[in-house]
């Protein structure tokens, strides 16, 4: 029992070895990423055959050996973790930016676009869904507005709706429809993050 | 970068220098990765670590210096092994010639310097 134990204890720290060599390859083209992690994969299961003992300690020698992950990321020309600095800023700055100021908007897709932290469909994802949801907000919570001020299908004095009016069921729905359009892509993107620092900042073995 | 930080320089040079070594190691016949990460690590100073040696190996096969094909192994599944191109060969050609006179300027500006 014992023995299969410690091969369990091995194999989880071969798993988190190559989890931590992944999320430091971010940045790196897939297919080249896909490469050098296998190669990897495949030195460390035949450094394992070679063990007399595949005990935790000895992986852990041997996944010494193989070393950092981030100097293998950066011999792969893996972005250095500067261009990471901003990132936690990009999330708050696409939700709140447009509100407080365009330029805040801007400067939250100009860190989102430059990190390579995220893959290209969160990026865009969150460039186009969140300002559109914004936009549903705003004129859901208009149409909301004026349909419990009691302006009826036709604008009469004292209502300025112009355009199309709606229900105010259908009003409040979209509404909260542009909402969470507006605010769940950059919270997907602040989970993202964290899950790879996560990742990164677990001790090497 | 620090005063007295000797070790800066090493990164760079080396990014140079464990190509020209990998393709040297294949010259007396086809490798595979962990073979080579082996050698090269055993000598120490040449590479950083084992793993640095795969992405090292990927650009090396980006720009033509060498090719992999899979084989089987005596022992296990089978392997990747690495052999040289005509360009790969052409290039270690030239590069031992550029390092000999690179190496002996080198020795000279260092014992130049300790003679004072």
């Amino acid at each position: 029992v014992t023995s299969r134990q410690t091969a369990g204890e091995a194999d989880k720290l071969v798993r988190r070895y190559l989890a931590q060599l992944d999320a430091a390859l971010q940045g790196v083209d897939a297919s080249r990423r896909e490469e050098i992690l296998a190669e990897v994969r495949e030195h460390i299961e035949q450094g394992r055959d070679g063990l007399d003992t595949d005990d935790a300690a000895d992986v852990r020698t041997l996944l010494a050996r193989v070393g950092d992950p981030a100097a293998i990321a950066a011999e792969a020309g893996a972005p250095s973790p500067d261009s990471r600095r901003w990132d936690a800023w990009a999330p708050w700055l696409i939700i709140f930016g447009p509100v407080a100021s365009g330029l805040g908007w801007i400067a939250g897709i100009a860190i989102l676009w430059t990190s390579p932290t995220w893959s290209q469909r969160d990026k865009l994802i969150a460039t186009v869904v969140s300002p559109a949801g914004l936009v549903a907000l705003f004129f859901g919570l208009v149409a909301a507005l004026s349909a419990a001020a009691g302006c009826p299908g036709h604008a009469s004095a004292g209502c300025t709706t112009r355009g199309v009016t709606l229900p105010l069921g259908v009003a409040i729905l979209l509404a909260a429809a542009g909402l969470a359009a507006h605010v769940l892509p950059p919270v997907h993107l602040m989970r993202k993050r964290r899950r790879q620092r996560f990742i990164l900042t677990r001790s090497a073995p | 970068m620090e005063p007295g930080d000797d070790t800066n320089w090493l990164p760079q040079v080396r990014r140079g220098v464990a190509e020209q070594c990998v393709l040297a190691l294949l010259t007396r016949g086809e490798k595979y990765g962990f073979e080579l990460a082996r050698e090269l690590g055993a000598r120490g100073q040449i590479i950083a670590s084992e793993g640095t040696l795969y992405p090292l190996l990927a650009r090396l096969r980006r720009n033509g210096l060498v090719q992999t094909s899979w084989r089987e192994s005596t022992s296990g599944p089978p392997r990747r092994y690495y052999h040289l191109t005509s360009d790969g060969e052409l290039a270690l050609a030239s590069f031992k010639k550029q390092w000999r006179v690179f190496r002996d300027a080198v020795d000279e500006i260092l014992s130049e310097g300790s003679q004072k």
